[in-house]
């Protein structure tokens, strides 16, 4: 029922948009958001484009990061879906068509990108002090700023281990302690090599870089798991599941699938030690026609309880860590911004990935080729 | 007009010791500048990028060489396909027989369980297959029950699990081309070679074999083809090193993006192809199969004798193998093809169990009954939005890809072009090529014009890429369009409208009822065209339903499976009622 609300106000009148706040009773923020516009230093007109996955993540982003923004500025959202948001940036960029003002990216495509001038810089003189103040300098860059983190965390059935389950990734390649059918991820070497790393006792500080020695103990130790491991997934969403029906005893798996699982019931439990994180960016494209409104997007989408309201929809929490305060107390521990899950997590090193070497080729091109050499043997 | 074309036709007999382009060699004109624009023109530019334009190099090519897993991802793929193909010819076989010579009853069944499979998606369908053969699935749980095995064994995500997949989804592609073709063949032939004394068995081997050639042929083109492009299914169902090309192209495409690669890769991938295309066509004359009238007359005498002879002997040797077979009275064929049949549906059925389940994950079996899937479809705007949008793109594109594609098959089979195999080289290059590749140079196209993100736009693109099929298709069944009916035609005093009407339409109709059957698939199945034509801003419903295996685990996608499988039914019964109306 809210779906539909949701949907159908793109014809409305701003009169009848007001009073349907009313019915949005389910939306946090009510109260702020009805405030007279007059308040609002980011009340503007007319639309803004901008990109997201889509599924439930574009309706929970809609529900509790679009409709406030709309009605706190009067700035339409225009929904644009992809499964990535780089080739299509780069093409419209190429054909002189920008038809977006808001992509993500992950961090390994920016430097390039960046560098082709394919973005604006982000005006933070729009932003409330308290945003600037919980948002880390690093997740602020001239023409970017991290929208969310994501963690590939260790989970486990806790049906399957009734006296306690794996602690961490050397737990996880002791088969004899802990029995059962594995899960690792299949597509992106640089997300499973870590992993793998880890379950030789390595310290959290030596993970990266990835050097070739690395590789070659991680590939040892992966041809030791493999014939425990009964499905390598690739789609987010085949984790969890496989968990739940069985087919996994434990698994990799990223943390906002997790967090949904574990919401909608499922008898799992993520372990964050050892977990890899990735903070994916977004921009403001160059040549979008309505720059003025992402500016004012972004400095809404920032704010410590509409950022909360980002991490509840989707499990995966945006920079400002100053939402904690808005956050309900039992979502906390699921994500990976709560101080005592960041400490054990191992960022990754996006400054090595997106160097060159001497081949050519840049040091995430060379681990992602040496990955599917190691698995289409 | 019509006086130039039949002089000209006069000329073009006149000469035929040498292939003359006839006067239906006009009709490839509007099919051929539909791909040239819209095909070959962005797609070489894209290509290109493989040799480092503006920067010349061979450095992309070179790395493939110098990295040998590539070459192991050309061969898994190949390996793959091959198999595939063979596995779905061997079982599609005879239930094409069955649906030629079956009655009614058997062939309503038989084209549902065939053709259902196709409207399952892809997460709900993978996950019948868990149910039925994962570790706690129903086989496993069956075989351990009986003592035949002590623990499960995998049936799923290794080599098998990907092998089986693929086919279930192919079957329809390899069955409709040869039911098209079969049920063109005149039953009165197989009777007159069993009065004649030969067995069962000899008339299918030597009259009945030979003239479903082409639909066979076509058949086997078009699920090879089509098996190349793989990779959602292989991921979701294969084993760690079940990596298809396709996978390893669209990584370098849409995450590395290293277009110069992918592009470098895709090359190679056509290449490998069309070579492979070429080398089968020196040992199977693929040209002559399918149904094309060769111009080289000569040599097709001696080879017709040749192979009038090997049939002979065939026949014979048949006859002598006949007395030993046990008799099953003819119905060995329709009993074999039912059960293949209900095979086919166990997972489709599975689905339609699931979607009525009331948990908010995939289990099985399911917790309780509700019909909560189907209100999240119904009564979700954007779920009915995309349902509508994707068929209003499926119609334009059927309409463009079925007219030009026909003209195009009309043109290639009568048209005695030189340079044919080149014709359809470039006419099997896009489906040949990964879809992720032809979509970008179709994207800067489509943006010089304005039209990215217009229904439109992205209809332009499905009928690139659905006129193979039209083509195969319509090709394959000419051969049994004999043009002197249409002399006879002509000379009984019909003109070309009456011709056309009378004698042509009802003759090729059931081959281009498949092939906008297929074209309206190629368009409907698509989730690759539509994330770059479109923009972001349109969603169709198989899009809406990729997102779901991305970011949701939610049964709404069997529900949604269910109503089109049910759609499709509803389709097949109407159809079928519908031609025994006419016929009594």
């Amino acid at each position: 029922m809210t779906k539909q609300d949701t949907y159908s106000f793109r014809g409305l009148s701003r009169r009848s948009l007001l009073q349907s706040t009313t019915m949005g009773l389910s939306v946090p923020f009510v109260a702020k958001a009805t405030k007279a516009w007059a308040d609002e230093k980011l009340a503007g007109s007319g639309e803004v484009v901008v990109y997201s996955y889509g599924g439930s993540f574009t309706e929970s982003v809609r529900r509790y990061v679009y409709e406030p923004f709309t009605k706190a500025t009067g700035i339409r959202v225009v929904d644009v879906v992809a499964d990535f948001a780089e080739p299509q940036i780069r093409a419209m960029h190429q054909a002189g068509r920008v038809d977006w003002d808001i992509g993500y990216l992950v961090p390994q495509s920016y430097p390039a990108m960046h560098e082709a001038g394919m973005f604006v810089p982000i005006d933070y003189s729009l932003w409330d002090q308290e945003s600037l103040e919980g948002t880390p300098q690093h997740a602020r860059l001239e023409d970017a700023v991290v929208i969310h983190q994501t963690a590939g965390v260790l989970a486990y059935d806790e049906r399957a281990f009734p006296k306690g389950g794996p602690q961490n990734w050397v737990d996880f390649w002791d088969h004899k302690k802990f029995p059962g059918p594995r899960g690792l991820e299949a597509p992106l070497g640089k997300h499973t090599i870590p992993h793998a790393l880890l379950s030789t006792g390595i310290a959290h500080k030596d993970v990266w870089p990835l050097t070739d020695e690395k590789i070659d103990r991680a590939f040892e130790k992966l041809n030791e798991i493999k014939p425990h491991v009964v499905k390598w997934w690739t789609a987010g969403g085949e984790a969890p599941q496989l968990l739940i029906n069985g087919e996994y005893a434990m698994t990799s798996t990223f943390d906002g699938r997790l967090t949904a699982a574990i919401r909608g019931g499922a008898p799992i439990k993520g372990i964050w030690d050892g977990a890899w994180l990735t903070r994916s960016y977004a921009v403001i494209l160059k040549g979008g026609a309505n720059t003025t409104n992402a500016q004012k997007f972004f400095a809404f989408l920032n704010r410590a309880e509409i950022a909360a309201g980002w991490t509840q929809g989707t499990g995966y929490p945006g920079p400002n860590t100053n939402q904690l305060k808005h956050l309900p107390a039992g979502l906390i521990p699921l994500l990976s911004i709560n101080p005592e899950n960041a400490a054990k997590i191992i960022p990754e090193d996006t400054d090595w990935l997106v160097q060159k070497r001497s081949d050519g080729k840049t040091n995430a091109e060379h681990v992602q080729e040496r990955w599917l050499a190691w698995r289409a043997a | 007009m019509a006086g130039t074309m039949s002089s000209m036709a006069i000329k073009g007999r006149a000469q035929s010791s040498r292939p003359w382009p006839t006067p239906w060699a006009w009709l490839l004109l509007p099919g051929s500048v539909f791909l040239v624009v819209l095909f070959v023109v962005p797609l070489t530019g894209l290509l290109l990028l493989a040799f480092g334009m503006p920067n010349w190099t061979l450095a992309n090519f070179s790395r493939i060489g110098d990295t040998p897993v590539y070459l192991t991802v050309m061969r898994n793929t190949l390996e793959i396909s091959v198999t595939v193909t063979a596995l779905a010819f061997v079982l599609s076989y005879p239930i094409a027989y069955a649906l030629t010579t079956g009655g009614m009853v058997l062939r309503t069944f038989l084209l549902i369980g065939v053709v259902l499979p196709y409207f399952t998606s892809t997460l709900a369908r993978t996950f019948a297959w868990i149910v039925l053969l994962g570790r706690n699935g129903v086989v496993n749980q069956f075989l351990l029950e009986l003592g035949w095995v002590s623990q499960p064994i995998p049936l799923l995500y290794n080599r098998f699990g990907v092998i089986l997949g693929m086919t279930h989804i192919v079957m329809p592609m390899m069955i409709l081309p040869m039911y098209t073709v079969m049920s063109s063949i005149d039953p009165k032939l197989m009777r007159a070679a069993k009065a004649n004394g030969a067995s069962p068995l000899a008339a299918f081997l030597t009259i009945f074999l030979p003239l479903s050639l082409p639909g066979l042929i076509a058949g086997i083109l078009l699920v090879f083809i089509y098996c190349l492009g793989f990779y959602i299914t292989p991921a979701l169902m294969g084993g760690l090193s079940d990596v298809m090309i396709t996978m390893a192209i669209s990584s370098q495409i849409l995450e590395q993006l290293n277009w110069n690669f992918g592009a470098a890769l895709s090359v190679v991938l056509l290449l490998a192809v069309l070579s492979l295309l070429w080398i089968g066509s020196r040992f199977f004359p693929i040209e002559q199969l399918l149904g094309f009238s060769d111009g080289k007359l000569g040599l097709s005498v001696t080879r017709r004798q040749l192979g009038a002879k090997m049939l002979m002997r065939i026949g014979s040797a048949a006859n002598a193998l006949d007395r030993w077979l046990p008799s099953m009275r003819g119905r060995s064929v329709p009993i074999l093809a039912s059960c293949l049949a209900v095979l086919l549906l166990l997972p489709v059925l599975i689905v339609a169990y699931l979607s009525f389940s009331a948990s908010s994950y995939f289990v099985f079996p399911l917790p309780g009954y509700s019909l909560r899937n189907y209100e999240a479809f119904l009564f979700d705007t954007l779920w009915v939005r995309a349902t509508f949008t994707s068929i209003r793109i499926a119609l334009m594109a059927v309409a463009m890809a079925t007219a030009l594609g026909a003209m195009l098959a009309f043109g290639l089979s009568r048209g005695a072009m030189p340079g044919r195999g080149a014709m359809i080289a470039l006419l099997l290059s896009p489906i040949i090529m990964p879809t992720v590749i032809v979509a970008v140079a179709t994207y800067f196209l489509l943006a010089r014009w304005g039209l990215q993100g217009t229904e439109f736009g992205l209809a332009l693109g499905h009928a690139v890429h659905a006129i193979p099929y039209v083509v195969v298709i319509v090709v394959a069944n000419l051969r049994d369009l004999n043009p002197s009916y249409e002399r006879a035609a002509r000379s009984l005093g019909a003109g070309p409208w009456a011709t056309m009407r009378t004698i042509v339409a009802p003759l090729v109709l059931p081959a281009l009822i498949v092939a906008s059957f297929f074209a309206f698939l190629a368009s409907f199945d698509d989730v690759v065209y539509v994330l770059f034509l479109g923009i972001g801003k349109i969603t169709t419903l198989p899009m809406r339903m990729w997102e779901g295996i991305r970011q949701d685990i939610s049964p709404t996608i069997a529900a949604v499976a269910t109503l089109q499988m049910l759609f499709a039914t509803i389709v097949i019964v109407v159809g079928t009622l519908l031609r025994r109306q006419k016929k009594t």
